[in-house]
This record gives structure tokens, C-alpha cells and sequence, in this order.
């Protein structure tokens, strides 16, 4: 029963976002705009089917109806009520329904925002992308990870569950729907994107529109990748956080693109330029999730670890070349409408910093990419099997990092247009100090070795600056000078910051080492002192969990285990416990099941310092991006917003205090007041250039 | 102008200060590396090849353990780094090393990057030093349409 | 066409890369069936050492005999299954003169084995040697090899051995 109205939501919202696709497409092209708003009525009948087909799944799941191919797959009598709710995603049909989901919701979200335009030819092209990506996703389900097949089970069938690490931690309840909203949300700004290149409105209209919706997707796959992280630092006991897995790698890629996007459609905003590049970026962004989608799911990757095989890959790969084949053909029709009228001044300008900027985020998605796919290229080529491991993404991703952090100490300094180095030995100063102060800091803690010394510094710097950036704005401002995009951004920036030190400090001076204990024996290790008390064993109908009771320092007892669970063949799996403190976590790991006849434990002791600043970065990123998801200070057309122009011009120039860098927020202005809010020798002034990146 | 004579020097002091603390971090460096450490740099550099991503020094798995316990033994007895890599080399073959060697076809997962940076550097040079002097003063009609604009606003 | 050219031949260029992107992607990853072992037909790796009980042992000194390498632990749900067949081919061995055994720890303390042993039975030799797993890149166990009289590799068993199998395989090489 559930199968089957499971299967009529799934072909009910197949048939709406072909339907209205269609339709729209119709209406458009033969110019029939007032039928543009009957895309609402079918979007919202996409929202109530693929509500209808979580809620069956959920149902059933709830049910124990084992006659359905999924829950038989991931259900089980056992599984807890939470982990039962999450068992929906944890495979490949189930996060497919939940893509479908999140992407209708987003669908409706955008008719309800933009109902007041419904016969605008750039929001019906819109809606029309987001139905065809709604409609393929639905016929995935349809065809080849459909999550409502049937099977016949002998009576009393019991489930296996789904696996047992997806089940070990409340974090897996949030870290797979805040990835999704974050991966799926980039498809609002590509449809916009799309709509743009085909209506030839390539102007900052659509930008604007868009602006929020990116951002609140960039926070979502931010504390998507950070909770991931966590979980896996939490759960699969190894001691990290970061495998650079082809899995992570793909929730990397578009989130390393789309940060670009956020810094580069700064400079289309207030000077118009970069419309290519820009357009390349989202486009990119939303290809990138897709493609990371199929090189998780396709098994192309990891041949060894293949998690499903069969047509979906094909699928996905397909629609990828799709997405890829529209965005740049439509790029290349375009190009000639796609001319900005700006051009860049002078290398010391808060526009050629984004450039730098969107060059090392480039460069880094490019050899994220590149070290996921190469050992693909390599066994094309001439057979060479080969694998691309942390190493590599290190060496080359910590010298980007560095880059990073240096401009983020730079760029929200500088004017727009034309700085003078005077203007940032000024506002750099404090930075500066800040800078010197923490690495003279860290080495006094004891800290050595010169990446992460350069790092600590670096990130002082950074920090130096974002905070100078929100003391200026909070003075002026009060409250709302936290609020809006420039100044969210600076919270964003420290947060990136504590990431950055936690990553650092946490990677270069961790100790990993394993000690045989027994019963009542203590090891010193880094000067804890590790005693282990006694095992112990608690089971009920689901698993079996045997832990080690161990006193660190003599004072608090923690319980690393091994939870071996029925549905796996009781193969173990280990289960860490962590002491977390602002200065170090202490992460303790039974590497094998504690023997009740034999009285010793091998236990494997990793202190890793700072890791919980990782934590509060990402905390406070997501805070960061909620705040500058509110409006900022209103600015009149008339206020200035660059660098003074010239010397000696009449009481025109801007106090030099309040210029540039701060309440750089062009909401308020709207894209036709641009000009106005640009300096006095605006753009009309400078010969219509090239986009400099795109042609460059 | 004294102010900006005393932050020049500000600064030039920040500049030594940062310098002679890298330098202080790079030189102070632990010493010498002893046994254990060089096992779990060498472990750092292969890969588990029964687990996603983990190196031999991360994992918990079995092998993984062996590996480090395979490592351990050859560089207690005398073996040079050279020797142990070829050992694995031969065992398992190039998918345990997770630092891909620089040689053949995979020397251009080393050097695309590279070159990639390089010509995104030069584009954004030529994107910031273009037009430079084009940029048209302001004329006195934009002066005024300024100043006019501004006393509106008061 | 003077400013749209450039932006073309970009886009072109770009669109180029995907499609052999794409191309490889459709193409790649498919075979992995000889990931696994290749030692198959080639002559054994190096099987020496000291064994539990402290005396030399090496592979090449059973040459003339079927050797079967077993690598095991007392933790592998796997291996304490299988061992009550090898203690039957242990004892098919030692009546027909046919089959020797050795067995090697898989990562498992030497105190913890030897009692495996003594509750479980059998009394062949075992190595505690890293550096046998790595050549013979075991990854899983159990995992069980097949040395012939001539020193070469002819079986590899991955997971549980069967003893019936075994014999039947051995009797019908010699």
C-alpha cells in the first residue's frame, strides 16, 4: 500500500515539473505571459508530492513495512526513533527523495517570494530550470533509485538497519539535510543565471535577486561540510576530521566555487564587471554538485569501495554533461551581450583583490578536482593505478590556505577603485601587531615548526583586521553594525580564522600513540596520566557494546568502546571518547574488543590541541552568514563608497575615516542607483573594457 | 609627518619581529628525528589500502596495523626510507603511496596546478595593470553634479 | 565579434574539457577484478621467520611439499570459524606427507595466540612477521595461499578455507 502511494506521489511530481516546464517554455516562447502563472500551480503540486513521498517514506519506515525494497535495506525493529527518522538517507534512493524534497521546497519558496512578478519573462525562465531539475530528479526515482520497489519478505522478517555508523550518532540526524539544503540551494542562482543568459537581461538584476538565496546556501553547505567533519572526528575513530575522500572532496568543490561566487558578484555589483566570470561561477557551482553526486554514487571513484552501481551513474553523468553543455553554451551565445562596461584601476584596489582571491579559490577547487579525478586519467592513459591522498592536497592546498588568509588580512582593508599604501600601513597597523603578537604567543606556548607559525600569524593578522572592520562598524552603527552582508562577512572571516588555527595547530602537533594496559595500570603519555579502571559490557536487542572505563589525570572517567551491532555480523566497530577543551581534546579509541579473559586493553591515545576552535569557527560562520543574511545600514545614492578621487577636489571628498571598506552593502541602492553610489569619476567615465577574467 | 615616520618604523620593526619568529619556529625544530617519529612520517605516507582516504598511520584497520608494525620493524633494522617504500612498492603497487610520484603522466597532477596558478596570475596582472591611465579625471561638470548631488542630501 | 570572441573561444575550450572529462568518466572504473592478488602463477614471496615457539622457519626449506600460508587472528570472526578445518588439513597433511601449514598473525599480540592455540588446537608452525602480509598484500582476512611444490603460488582462498576442498584440489594437482 505504501509502495504504492509512494509511487503515485513520485510520478505525481514527475508529471507536475515536466508538465510545467513544458508549459512555461510555451508560454515563453510564443509569448503568452499570462500563462506564466500557471508554473505556480504546478510548483506547488511538485512541493506536495515530494512532501507526500517523504511523508510515505517516513510512514513506512515508521510502519516496519518491510515490503518495501528500502525499509527492508535500512529499516529495522530495533533502530531507535531518531536514526529510524534519518534511516531515510542513508542510502541512495532515500537522499534522492530527500534531494527532491529540498528542491521543491526551494521551488515553492521562490513562486511565494516572487509572487508579485509572475508575468517576468527572467522569473518564468527561472521557475522553468528549476522544474526540469525537479523533473530529473524525480525520474531517478522513477527509473533507476526508485525508494518504492517492492519485495517479498518470509513473515517475521526483521531489517537490518541502516549502517552502523550512520547510526552511532545523533550529528547524522543534521549533517546530511544541512548538506542538501546547502547543495541543492545553489540551484535557485543558476536558474537565475540561466534565465539571465537566455533573456540576454544580463545586468545585476538577477544578482540582487539572487543575493540572499546564495548566501543562505553557502551557510547551509558550510555547516553541512563542518558537521560532517565533526561526525566523523566523533564517530569513526580514527582521530580525524578530514580524510580528503572523494565523498568530502565533492561536498568541498561546489562550496569552494561558490565561495567565490560571494566575493566576485561584490565587484559585478558595485562595478559591473566580471558578468562572465561571474556566470561561470554558479554555473560551475551547481555542475560541481552534481558531478560530486555521481562520483559518490556512481562508484566510479572508489572501484574498490563502490557503495552502488547500476544506471544511476549514467544518469547523473548525463545530466551533468546537460547542465555543463547548456551553461556554456549558453556563455559562448552570450559573450557578446555579456560586455562590462567597467575596468579595473589599480592593483591596490578591493576589486583586484577579489580577483586574487577568486584565483586561489579556483585554483584550489581546481586541484581538489584534479586529485579526485586523476588516478582516473592516469589509469586511462597508461594503466598506472595510483591513489591521491592527503599529502598531495596538503602540499599544495597549504600554500593557497596561507594566500587566503593573507588577503583576508588585506582586502576588507582596502578601498574599492585605488588605495595608497599610506591608506594601508594606516589601517593595517593593528593587524599587524595583532599578527606579530600571535606568534610570539604560540612560541612561547610552545608551539614550533614554520607553517603553523606562519599560520597562527597569518590568521592574526586576519583576524585583526575583520575585527578592526566590526569595532568601526559597531561604533558607528550600534547594534546594526553586525548586521548585513559586509559586516557578517567579517564574523564569517573569524570564524574562518579559529577554523584555520584549529586546523593548523591540530594537525601539526598531535601525538598518536598506543599502549597496552591492564587493569589498574596507568600510562603517562604528554603528561595525562591514562589509567585503566575496568571493562565493562552493555547490550540490548541491537548492539553490543563493550568499554573500557579509563581515568585521565585522575579525575574524570571516559569510556572508549567497541559497539558491535547484530545487523553487521557483529564485526566491531570502534567507538571513541573524547575529552574536548579549549586547549586540546584528549581522543581516546579501543582499537579491538576488550578480552574478558585477558585483563589488558590496547588503547590508542591521540591528543590533538585546538581541535574544538575548529568547532567554534564553524559556529561561528553559520552565525556570521545568518547575520549578514539581514538587511544592512541603508545608505543614500549619494554617499560615498570609494576612495577620495583626487586631491584638492571640493568638499566633495569623503572624511577619510568613514570611507570605503565599511557598509558596503548595495541593497539599498538597487541596481539602477549604481551609478549614483559609485565614486564621482564613475563608470561612464572609463572606456567600455573587456570582462578581464573571462578574456584574460 | 612625524606620525607616519614613527608607523614606517612601526612597521619595519613588525617585519624583523615576524621574520626572527619564523625563523626562531623553523630553526627550533625538535632535533633530530628519532625512531618513532620517522615510523609515523612514513606511515603518514601510505595509504591503508583497504580504507577511503586514511593513511597506514590513521586507520584502525588491520592491515593498516600491520603496515605500521611492517614499518616499525624495517626501520628498526637499519632500512633506509628508499628501501621500505620499494618493499611496499613491490607488495602492493603505486595505490599505496598517497603522495603520487612526480614521474610519467602523474608528474602533471603536480604540475597542472601550477601551471593553472600561473596563467591565472598573469590574467589577473594583465586585468589590473590594463586601462591603467585611461581612467578619465573627473571634469568640473562632474564636480559640480557632485556637489550638487550632496547638498540634496543634507 | 570583438569582444564575444575571446569569450567563445573560452567557452569552446572549456566545453572541451568536459566533454573529455565526461568521455573518461563513462569509460573509467569498471574493471577491479585484478586489483586483488597477482601473485597467482608466480612464485611465493619470501615466508621466514621465528616462529612462536623460537625456531627458524623458511618456506623455501619445504620445497617438494604443498605449503598452505594462512594468515589469520584470534580476533577475525572468520578465522576461529575456520580453524577446526585446518586442523583437519593439518592432520590429512601429516598422514599423506602431502600438505605442510604455516600459519601468520594478522596484528594480534603473541600471548593472546599462543592461548588461541592451546584452547583450539593444532600444532603447525606460526610466524609473527609484518612483513609476510605485506607481500603477500593481504588486506581482509582470512585470507589463505596455496604454495605448490615448486614454490609456486596456485590458490588464494579470501575468507574461510574449506578442508574437503582443499584435499580435493591438492589430489587432483599431484
Amino acid at each position: 500500500m505504501n509502495a504504492l502511494i509512494g509511487l503515485g506521489f513520485v510520478t505525481l511530481g514527475l508529471a507536475a515539473s515536466v508538465l510545467g516546464a513544458a508549459g512555461g517554455v510555451f508560454a515563453l516562447v510564443t509569448d503568452r505571459l499570462y500563462l506564466l502563472k500557471t508554473i505556480r500551480s504546478w510548483a506547488m503540486l511538485v512541493l506536495v508530492a515530494a512532501v507526500g513521498a517523504f511523508t510515505v517514506m517516513e510512514i513506512a519506515l515508521f510502519q516496519r513495512d518491510y515490503s518495501l525494497a528500502y525499509v527492508s535495506k535500512v529499516g529495522s525493529d530495533e533502530t531507535p526513533p531518531l536514526f529510524n527518522f534519518a534511516a531515510l538517507w542513508s542510502s541512495l534512493e532515500g537522499s534522492i527523495l530527500l534531494w527532491a524534497l529540498v528542491l521543491a521546497g526551494y521551488l515553492a519558496a521562490m513562486v511565494i517570494k516572487f509572487r508579485s512578478r509572475r508575468d517576468d519573462r527572467l522569473l518564468g525562465w527561472a521557475l522553468v530550470v528549476m522544474l526540469v531539475v525537479c523533473a530529473f530528479f524525480f525520474a531517478l526515482m522513477v527509473g533507476p533509485a526508485n525508494p518504492f520497489l517492492t519485495v517479498e519478505v518470509p513473515p517475521g522478517f526483521n531489517g537490518p538497519g541502516p549502517n552502523v555508523l550512520l547510526q552511532n550518532h545523533i550529528l547524522m540526524a543534521f549533517h546530511p539535510p544541512m548538506l542538501y539544503l546547502g547543495y541543492v540551494g545553489f540551484t535557485v542562482p543558476f536558474a537565475f543565471a540561466i534565465a539571465a543568459l537566455i533573456t540576454g537581461r544580463v545586468g545585476e538584476g538577477w544578482l540582487l535577486e539572487t543575493r540572499r538565496w546564495t548566501v543562505a546556501a553557502w551557510g547551509f553547505l558550510t555547516a553541512g561540510i563542518v558537521l560532517g567533519a565533526w561526525w566523523s572526528y566523533e564517530v569513526l575513530g580514527w582521530g580525524g576530521y578530514w580524510a580528503w575522500d572523494p565523498v568530502e572532496n565533492a561536498s568541498l568543490l561546489p562550496w569552494l566555487t561558490g565561495t567565490a561566487y560571494l566575493h566576485s558578484v561584490m565587484v559585478q555589483e558595485r562595478r559591473g564587471m566580471l558578468r562572465v566570470w561571474n556566470l561561470s561561477l554558479l554555473c560551475a557551482t551547481f555542475s560541481l554538485t552534481i558531478l560530486g553526486t555521481f562520483l559518490t554514487r556512481s562508484g566510479v571513484v572508489e572501484s574498490v569501495h563502490a557503495f552502488s552501481d547500476g544506471p544511476i551513474g549514467a544518469w547523473l553523468l548525463g545530466f551533468f554533461g546537460l547542465a555543463a553543455a547548456t551553461s556554456i553554451g549558453l556563455i559562448g551565445w552570450r559573450g557578446d551581450r555579456l560586455r562590462s562596461p567597467g575596468a579595473i584601476d589599480a592593483p591596490l584596489s578591493r576589486e583586484a583583490s577579489f580577483l586574487a582571491n577568486n584565483l586561489l579559490f579556483g585554483a584550489l577547487a581546481f586541484v581538489v578536482l584534479l586529485g579526485t579525478v586523476f588516478p582516473l586519467v592516469a589509469e586511462a592513459w597508461d594503466g598506472t593505478r595510483l591513489t591521491i591522498g592527503r599529502p598531495y592536497f596538503d602540499s599544495l592546498g597549504r600554500p593557497i590556505g596561507l594566500a587566503m588568509l593573507f588577503l583576508m588580512a588585506t582586502a576588507p582593508v582596502l578601498p574599492w577603485r585605488k588605495a595608497s599604501t599610506e591608506v594601508l600601513s594606516v589601517r593595517l597597523f593593528w593587524p599587524a601587531m595583532a599578527a606579530v603578537a600571535s606568534m610570539a604567543l604560540a612560541l612561547v606556548l610552545g608551539g614550533r615548526g614554520v607553517y603553523p607559525i606562519v599560520t597562527f600569524g597569518l590568521g592574526g593578522f586576519a583576524a585583526g583586521a575583520a575585527i578592526r572592520q566590526v569595532v568601526l562598524a559597531t561604533r558607528r552603527q550600534g547594534w546594526r553594525g553586525f548586521l548585513g552582508r559586509t559586516n557578517g562577512g567579517m564574523i564569517v572571516h573569524i570564524g574562518v580564522v579559529l577554523l584555520a588555527v584549529g586546523l593548523a595547530a591540530s594537525e601539526s602537533y598531535k601525538s598518536d600513540r598506543t599502549v597496552q594496559l591492564a587493569v589498574g595500570e596507568s600510562a603517562t603519555i604528554e603528561g595525562h596520566e591514562f589509567t585503566y579502571l575496568e571493562a565493562g559490557a552493555d547490550m540490548n536487542d541491537r548492539r553490543l557494546r563493550v568499554f573500557a572505563l579509563i581515568e585521565i589525570d585522575g579525575a574524570d572517567v571516559y569510556a572508549p568502546a567497541t559497539t558491535s551491532f547484530r545487523q553487521n555480523g557483529a564485526r566491531p566497530v570502534p567507538t571513541p571518547s573524547v575529552r574536548s577543551g579549549f586547549t586540546e581534546d584528549v581522543y581516546l579509541v579501543l582499537d579491538e574488543v576488550p578480552d574478558p579473559a585477558d585483563d589488558s586493553i590496547r588503547l590508542r591515545v591521540i591528543i590533538r590541541p585546538m581541535v574544538a576552535w575548529m568547532w567554534a569557527g564553524g559556529a561561528l560562520m553559520a552565525v556570521g552568514t545568518v547575520l549578514a543574511l539581514f538587511p544592512g545600514r541603508r545608505r543614500r545614492g549619494t554617499e560615498p563608497v570609494s576612495a577620495p578621487v583626487a586631491v584638492g577636489a571640493p568638499a566633495a571628498g569623503p572624511p577619510s575615516g568613514r570611507n570605503g571598506s565599511n557598509g558596503d552593502d548595495p541593497a539599498a541602492t538597487g541596481p539602477t542607483d549604481r551609478g549614483a553610489a559609485d565614486s564621482p569619476s564613475g563608470d561612464a567615465a572609463v572606456p567600455a573594457g573587456k570582462d578581464p577574467v573571462a578574456n584574460g | 609627518m612625524r606620525s607616519s615616520r614613527i608607523r614606517r618604523l612601526g612597521w619595519i620593526g613588525l617585519l624583523v619581529a615576524a621574520l626572527s619568529l619564523v625563523v626562531v619556529a623553523g630553526v627550533d625544530d625538535g632535533g633530530l628525528e628519532t625512531d618513532a617519529e620517522r615510523v609515523q612520517r612514513l606511515s603518514e605516507s601510505y595509504a591503508c589500502p583497504q580504507c577511503r582516504g586514511q593513511s597506514v598511520a590513521e586507520s584502525n584497520a588491520a592491515v593498516a596495523a600491520t603496515i605500521r608494525q611492517f614499518i616499525s620493524d624495517q626501520v628498526t633494522a637499519g632500512a633506509t626510507d628508499t628501501e621500505i617504500r620499494d618493499d611496499l612498492l613491490r607488495a602492493y603497487d603505486a595505490r599505496i603511496l598517497l603522495n603520487p610520484p612526480a614521474e610519467g603522466i602523474t608528474a602533471l597532477v603536480w604540475v597542472l596546478p601550477v601551471v593553472l596558478v600561473i596563467v591565472g596570475a598573469m590574467g589577473v596582472a594583465a586585468a589590473v595593470t590594463r586601462n591603467r591611465g585611461t581612467t578619465r579625471e573627473p571634469s568640473d561638470e562632474d564636480r559640480r553634479l557632485v556637489a550638487s548631488a550632496r547638498e540634496g542630501r543634507g | 565579434m570583438a569582444s564575444g570572441g575571446p569569450t567563445r573561444i573560452i567557452s569552446i575550450a572549456v566545453g572541451v574539457v568536459v566533454v573529455g572529462l565526461i568521455a573518461l568518466l563513462a569509460a573509467g572504473g569498471r574493471d577491479d577484478a585484478d586489483a586483488v592478488t597477482s601473485l597467482l602463477g608466480t612464485r611465493a614471496p619470501e615466508v621466514a621467520g621465528t616462529t612462536l615457539t623460537g625456531e627458524r622457519y623458511d618456506i623455501d626449506d619445504h620445497r617438494g611439499s604443498w605449503v598452505l600460508v594462512n594468515f589469520f587472528a584470534t580476533w577475525c570472526p572468520g578465522c576461529v570459524n575456520e580453524h577446526p578445518e585446518l586442523v583437519e588439513l593439518e592432520r590429512w597433511g601429516a598422514e599423506s606427507g602431502e600438505l605442510e601449514l604455516v600459519s601468520v598473525v594478522f596484528n594480534d599480540p603473541v600471548d593472546r595466540v599462543e592461548e588461541f592455540f592451546s584452547e583450539r588446537g593444532g600444532g603447525w608452525p606460526v610466524l609473527n612477521s609484518p612483513a609476510v602480509p605485506v607481500q603477500f598484500q593481504v588486506a581482509q582476512i582470512p585470507e589463505t595461499f596455496l604454495v605448490s611444490p615448486t614454490g609456486q603460488v596456485v590458490l588464494h582462498v579470501e575468507g574461510e578455507v574449506s578442508a574437503p576442498e582443499l584435499k580435493r584440489f591438492i589430489e587432483a594437482s599431484s
